[in-house]
């Protein structure tokens, strides 16, 4: 019918795709913490005093924390790459790709930061 | 059906354009004034009945600081004070501090988008009205010793119904319910608004920063909120019911609601604080006369803190023996958080200090100058508190109390007094005095440090919170009189400047445009409509850098210069570049969303004071009023319209690039959020007590309860799927097949709901015995609201259908519905496999 349309005709940016590039670097920092701070609580509840507790707890800190900060790392390297794999241009907007690198780089402050308490304090002892 | 656009040329518009903007646009008058829907109108209501609640709770403060003054003072009980300070912080953060930065998004951001008004007008007036009812029945609680006690946070088992027995606590839990539905409609309002109704040209990289601030406002609001939503619902059902939540004996945790209420809680504060560091981001530009430094990495930290805000939620709570390895956590996100915030502060005073000329001088600035003193020093001591063993020793001392309104009076309320002075003159015929203001700022800035910086040092000394009184012998006499002196000092500031508001404060449009003469939008020759024209924007500040832009629009030079469907209608643009995409019909004035509003409260209230069936009543009264409000959208398509400039648009979208579908989704985002905070909330109750699980397979309820479950969910998506493709068959015979899907697939989402009720209540369980019993409950207690959603939309749209309003062409209702039941769908069947599934892998072979 004339003077309707049910979304087909003009290309868009789809929004989701282009969020998911703009904000990759905190998305993944929120899944890292997310990551982090459950399986250790998990951890410490399932594993009570079993010995392979303080272990477990520290090789999966250290495994999330490299797999998030190589995923910030190729952003921050490849932002085309991330574009392409995403199925967004935005990574030829000069302010869309400073911004997502930006998001990046505090991103990855952030996870280093959250996994270094383990290399200082007990895994799941509480401090009194 | 893509917009075409020849080569535009200037030419005069006919006569009679803008008179038909204006009659269209118009406000009611009398007292049909309260059914207007016009953002300025709702925007400087909503203001307003936010300002009206700082007043109220800082007169409370003023009561606890009397009491305070001096040791053993008796001028208020304990009980009394107790009241008091949960109502005034209860009032400042939701009541005051969330409502007045929504006002200003819908005051000031259509203006700055140069859009008509908001996309669903109608919302933000329901918001308004539930706000304001709802607000003034909680607030007035205080007058006959009805209100709560247990602080603004409202921990239990304090607030349980063992040691708060009346029905205080329920005013907080089920008053505070509705006033985050109106945020939550409020939020939908601005991430769709922000991202569709730009200006023609105003790609991403060109918004204003308020604009960012306030799309990452409501986007923290989706996600925040619904924590505290399922905190203040599972503890009305424990109250209420006795559903053992956070009650340790029967498996529960009183830590779950801590956790609950502050992953909502502290992102609440930045919920707070980035709109008003927006609004200082468009004040200096302005007042320096330069363009903001910075201003995309101001981009990045409002990003940045609104996602970081959400990994700080423990630092309030280090005093509770959480292990030290989460500690660490949150104390470095705490401390990163800073970082970002700083980038503002710096960026401010980069712009301040590349001023071409003098800085001007003005109230507004002066407030921004207090700002930035104030809340660095509060944002110092929130990194000390951010180290746990510091925090350790201040932990419900007067040192947080200093901070908290180091931060919040100076990240907030001081960026607020400057908005007045600096957007006085857009919404006033006259603006505020500069001479009186300066004497406002003054008292206000001297009152407040010497109320508040004294706290500080009272704190190390060990000055508790929350105490009604202190014992002499703590020698802590002097400090308080001295904060007791700054407070009313800080009120007599706030005093003066209400007195100026009455002498000068004139709604309508001032005689003198863009006194400031700064470069956004906001500030082109208005009227009820906005702008005469919705302007082609090429640059951030278009006033700084398309000089002719005032004049071009006032001509009629640009876009959507009349009204071509003859209603309310603005333009609808893409969400990166701002390209234009349809017109976008807006309902005007009408009683039935206020009626709405107020029968929402009236069901809350009345739920409050045990009035159950008066509640049932006033609730189907405002399910009915809803009905009656929505029945004038959705208006169908109709032939393109030339909006101006040689561009012709489509005036009806249905579909995911609908305004309708947008706003579907961001709710969505808000039930997902409340199920993963139920989640969580779940697990964490299995890790405090996992005995209370099931653990043999006697335990568990029989696979044909879920299996029958999820054929009766999946099957609703199914009849939902054919309904869509029955409406869209274009065969008249099969057209009536759809209202039939509809209802079948509505009563397959009850009747699942109820078979896995029934599923565990023939094996035994019941939600009062355990937290798991109450957390299984719980499960179908949250689809059962969608579901029962569900049904009411299902009938909506079938009486659509037979009043000819749905067809193939008019389906942004069906389409709607469709994803709601998706949604419910999706949700039933995660819930199946965490309540059903998860157990499973606790079980012992027998």
């Amino acid at each position: 019918m004339p003077g309707s349309s049910s979304d087909h005709g003009t290309k868009r940016e789809p929004i989701a795709t282009a969020l998911l590039f703009l904000l990759f670097g905190p998305l993944v920092w929120a899944l890292h913490f997310l990551a982090v701070y459950g399986s250790q609580s998990m951890l410490c509840t399932v594993l009570q005093n079993q010995s392979p507790r303080d272990q477990a707890i520290d090789v999966t800190i250290w495994a999330l924390t490299v797999c998030a900060g190589a995923l910030v790392v190729w952003a921050l390297m490849r932002p085309h790459h991330l574009a392409d794999f995403l199925k967004t241009s935005l990574a030829g907007n000069p302010f869309h790709r400073a911004t997502a690198y930006f998001l990046c780089l505090l991103s990855a402050f952030a996870i280093a930061a959250s996994a270094l308490g383990s290399l200082f304090v007990d895994n799941c002892d509480t401090l009194r | 059906m893509s917009s075409s656009q020849s080569e535009h040329t200037p030419h005069a518009r006919p006569p009679g354009e803008e008179e038909e903007l204006k009659r269209i646009w118009a406000t009611p008058k009398g007292l049909r004034a309260i059914t207007a829907v016009n953002n300025n109108v709702v925007g400087l209501l909503y203001l307003g009945a936010a300002f009206l609640f700082f007043i109220l709770a800082g007169i409370l403060a003023l009561l606890m600081r009397t009491q305070l003054a001096t040791s053993d003072n008796t001028f208020l009980s304990q009980e009394l004070y107790n009241q008091i300070f949960t109502v005034h912080g209860t009032t400042m953060m939701f009541l005051f501090a969330v409502p007045a930065v929504e006002a200003l998004g819908v005051l000031l951001l259509p203006q700055m988008l140069a859009a008509r008004d908001l996309p669903f007008p109608r919302l933000s007036a329901f918001a308004v009205w539930a706000y304001i009812v709802g607000g003034l029945v909680f607030f007035s609680t205080v007058f006959y010793g009805m209100a709560p006690s247990g602080g603004w946070f409202m921990y239990p088992p304090l607030t349980s119904s063992q040691y708060s027995p009346s029905n205080n606590a329920d005013f907080w839990l089920l008053g505070i319910g509705f006033i985050e539905i109106s945020a939550i409609a409020g939020a939908i309002e601005i991430i769709v608004g922000t991202l569709r109704t730009r200006p023609p040209g105003m790609s991403l990289d060109k918004m204003p920063i308020f604009a960012w601030s306030m799309l990452i406002f409501a986007g923290m609001i989706v996600f925040a909120f619904p924590a505290v939503i399922l905190a203040t619902l599972l503890l009305e059902f424990e109250r209420a019911f006795g559903w053992p939540f956070f009650i340790a004996e029967r498996g529960g945790d009183a830590l779950l609601w801590q956790h609950l209420f502050w992953f909502f809680g502290h992102p609440e504060v930045y919920i707070i604080f980035l709109p008003a560091a927006g609004l200082v981001s468009m004040i200096v530009p302005a007042m320096a006369r330069t363009p903001l430094i910075g201003y995309h990495l101001i981009v990045v930290a409002l990003i940045a803190t609104g996602f970081f805000s959400f990994g700080l939620w423990v630092h309030h709570m280090f005093a509770t023996g959480i292990p030290a390895l989460s500690l660490t956590f949150f104390s470095a996100a705490s401390m990163a958080v800073a970082i970002p915030s700083g980038i503002q502060v710096f960026s401010w005073i980069a712009t301040f200090a590349s001023a071409p000329d003098r800085v001007k001088i003005t109230t507004a600035t002066l407030f921004i100058f207090g700002f930035l003193f104030i809340f660095v020093l509060g944002g110092l001591t929130g990194v000390m508190v951010a180290m746990v063993p510091f925090d350790w020793q201040v932990h419900d001392t007067y040192f947080i109390v200093a901070h908290l309104h180091y931060v919040l009076i100076g990240g907030m309320v001081f960026p607020l007094f400057a908005t007045f002075y600096y957007w006085a003159p857009m919404v006033s015929k006259t603006p505020l005095s500069e001479r009186l203001g300066r004497w406002v700022f003054g008292l206000m800035f001297v009152g407040f440090n010497t109320a508040f910086f004294p706290m500080h040092i009272s704190g190390l000394y060990g000055m508790p919170r929350r105490v009604w009184t202190y014992p002499a012998e703590l020698q802590l006499d002097t400090l308080n009189l001295v904060s007791t002196v700054g407070a009313f000092i800080f009120a007599a500031g706030v005093c003066l400047f209400v007195i100026d508001l009455i002498i000068r404060f004139r709604p309508g449009n001032s005689k003198v445009l863009n006194p400031w003469k700064a470069g956004t939008l906001e500030w082109l020759p208005n009227d009820v409509y906005c702008t005469r024209t919705i302007p082609h924007v090429t640059s951030r500040e278009p006033l700084w850098d398309q000089p002719n832009l005032a004049a071009e629009v006032a001509s009629g030079q640009h876009y959507l210069p009349n009204a071509p469907t003859g209603g309310r209608e603005t333009i609808v643009t893409s969400a990166i570049e701002a390209k234009p995409d349809y017109l976008l019909q807006m309902p005007g004035p009408g009683w039935a969303h206020v009626l709405a509003a107020v029968f929402t409260a009236g069901f809350f209230l009345l739920l409050t004071v045990k009035l159950v069936v008066a509640a049932i009543l006033s609730g189907i009264a405002a399910v009915v009023a809803c009905f009656f409000w929505v029945w004038e959208l959705d208006p169908g398509p109709s032939k393109k319209v030339d909006v101006g400039r040689g561009v012709e648009l489509d005036t009806y979208r249905s579909g995911p690039s609908s305004h309708s579908w947008w706003a579907m989704i961001v709710l969505m985002l808000v039930a997902a959020s409340l199920y993963l905070s139920f989640m969580f909330s779940y697990f964490y109750l299995w890790t405090v007590s996992p005995d209370a699980w099931p653990t043999t397979i006697q335990d568990s309820v029989s696979i044909l309860y879920p299996v029958s479950c999820a054929v009766a969910f999946l099957g609703a998506s199914v009849f939902i799927h054919w309904a869509s493709r029955t409406l869209g068959g274009g065969r008249a015979s099969a057209a009536w097949s759809a209202p039939v899907l509809i209802s079948v697939s509505a009563v397959a989402l009850i009747v699942g709901v109820g078979l896995e009720v029934w599923g565990h209540w023939s094996n035994g369980l019941r939600p009062t015995e355990s937290s798991y019993g109450a957390m299984v409950y719980m499960a179908s207690v949250l689809t059962g609201q969608l579901a029962f959603t569900v049904f009411v939309f299902a009938i909506y749209t079938n009486a659509r259908f037979f009043a000819g309003k749905l067809n193939n062409s008019r389906r942004v209702t069906f389409d709607n519905l469709a994803l709601l039941i998706h949604f419910t769908v999706a949700q039933g069947l995660f819930g199946l496999a965490l309540i059903h599934g998860f157990p499973q892998l606790l079980v012992i072979p027998q």
